[in-house]
């Protein structure tokens, strides 16, 4: 079962303070002594991550990027993920199935390995034609792309719904066949990183302790509780403060 | 009170500084070990170096091994739920360590500008300071939790609305003072007992500016959910 319910949000902090850094600049204005803002206002998606190079160059100050109509999935709805097989429904590849290798909910796009390329070639020169590079382009989840159904092998609609035991899971609508969530989809945690591996660092700790209870309830403010626990006094007589 | 104090400043030393004879006396707390963690990997900074014990300066600074590396590996910021397993003591120490974690990465990201280069993995400032909220968080559970048993009241001072010396309504943080507001000279500046009635005028016309500014933001969104349906025939009954 996925955990719909995010349990942090820094990763969310940190793309929205790099998209923060690149989205302009301040000028200062000599002779009129004053900063002047030159700063993007709308941030445009693309198939990289807010962070990297590339999303920020496509993102520069003086880019004109046309508006893109999104329809609105929330995360609840949301219902494919990275290893899923999904068959593509429009395109060269229609009627093709393949494995989700990257998923962008910002765009509802989803990249499926090997399938809906496109070819370039590069490194042309006078004497060789170069390299060809096959990189593939973005399906839209809402229209072109649908989720195989594992008992007939056929692309169908998803919904979420509950099991008997109270589990959240994605049901074919045309058979009402459960669609387990793929491996590399448990794997992968809320920041993009694989549990499985996990590689101890020095600055880690240990799971053991980090479940170790040691939290007693007790009739003290937790300044209180440290003064006590550090033995320091505070017999100091009070003024009495105004609270306005 | 010279000795209480000197006694006093000894103690937080002791749950600060990094020494090994601290280090053995708590060496049941979970925090100052290192750890192995296969799902949950966090963000802690270990308190037992095998080189020395006292950095000193040093300390604002990340291992050497880490300077001039492209990556360097972290975990994930602590829970909420993990962070309320514990106890008053160990949630003071762990924000010191997180506190140092913090100041550390901010030297090197510092060091690095100046060297016209980028801090490796910037997003584990983001962890730190979420760490840190969480656990603030958690303290203010308890310390309301408490307020609540003994007197009825969570212990927040609250706020109230004032009208300040322009003649606008705002929302005002009730603040710890030292004298009471009829004596605030300041406090009278700021939130005089009766605005001037020149400011009538212009108080309309922000309220005019506001009324304007959101009905134009009321019909960007009808336009947007006009042009979605446009565009998506099916969500006609959703929006």
């Amino acid at each position: 079962m996925r955990l719909t319910v995010v349990t942090f949000n820094y990763l969310k902090k940190y793309a929205q303070r790099e998209i923060a850094k690149a989205t302009g600049v301040s000028v200062y204005k000599p002779f009129q002594g004053r900063w002047r803002d030159v700063r993007k206002k709308r941030w445009y998606y693309d198939e990289n991550r807010p962070w990297t190079d590339a999303a920020k160059a496509a993102n520069a100050p003086m880019k004109r990027q046309h508006h893109r109509l999104l329809e609105p999935i929330s995360n609840e709805d949301w219902s494919i993920f990275k290893g899923d097989r999904v068959e593509i429904l429009t395109g060269t590849d229609k009627g093709k199935m393949g494995i989700v290798s990257c998923v962008i909910k910002e765009r509802n796009w989803v990249f499926v390995e090997g399938l809906n390329c496109k070819y370039k070639w590069v490194n042309k020169s006078a004497t060789s034609p170069g390299a060809m590079v096959k990189t593939e382009k973005p399906l839209s989840i809402t229209t072109e792309v649908a989720l195989v159904d594992p008992s007939d092998g056929k692309g169908s609609e998803v919904q979420w719904r509950f099991t008997e035991e109270g589990d959240k899971v994605r049901v074919s609508v045309r058979t009402g066949r459960i669609i387990p969530m793929s491996r590399v989809a448990e794997d992968e945690t809320e920041d993009m990183v694989s549990r499985s591996g996990y590689i101890e660092q020095d600055c880690d700790t240990k799971e053991k302790e980090l479940q170790k209870v040691t939290f007693k309830p007790i009739l003290s403010t937790f300044d209180e509780d440290i003064l006590k626990q550090l033995d320091i006094k505070d017999d100091r007589k009070r003024v009495q403060k105004y609270w306005y | 009170m010279a000795g209480a104090l000197r006694s006093a400043v000894a103690s937080i030393s002791r749950c600060c500084h990094k020494s090994v004879a601290f280090l053995s006396r708590f060496n049941q707390h979970s925090l100052l070990q290192n750890s192995l963690s296969v799902d949950s990997r966090l963000m802690l900074p270990s308190l037992l170096h095998t080189t020395s014990p006292q950095h000193g300066l040093m300390e604002f600074f990340d291992i050497k091994k880490n300077w001039g590396e492209e990556n360097v590996k972290s975990g994930r910021p602590w829970r909420m739920d993990e962070l309320r397993i514990k106890n008053n003591s160990d949630l003071h120490k762990l924000w010191y360590v997180l506190l140092k974690e913090r100041n550390m990465l901010f030297t090197m990201q510092h060091e690095y500008e100046k060297q016209s280069e980028l801090l490796p993995n910037p997003e584990r400032i983001e962890k730190v300071e979420e760490s840190m909220e969480n656990i603030m968080t958690v303290i203010k559970e308890r310390d309301e939790a408490f307020n609540l048993l003994e007197t009825g009241k969570t212990g927040d001072p609250g706020g109230r609305y004032v009208k300040n010396y322009l003649g606008l309504r705002q929302y005002k943080r009730n603040t710890e003072h030292l004298i009471p507001h009829y004596m605030n000279k300041f406090y009278f500046l700021l939130y005089p007992k009766n605005v001037s009635k020149r400011t009538e005028k212009y108080i309309a016309l922000y309220k005019e500016e506001q009324r304007v500014e959101r009905r134009r933001q009321q019909r960007s969104e009808r336009m947007m959910r006009k042009r979605l349906i446009q565009k998506f025939p099916h969500l006609q009954d959703k929006l």
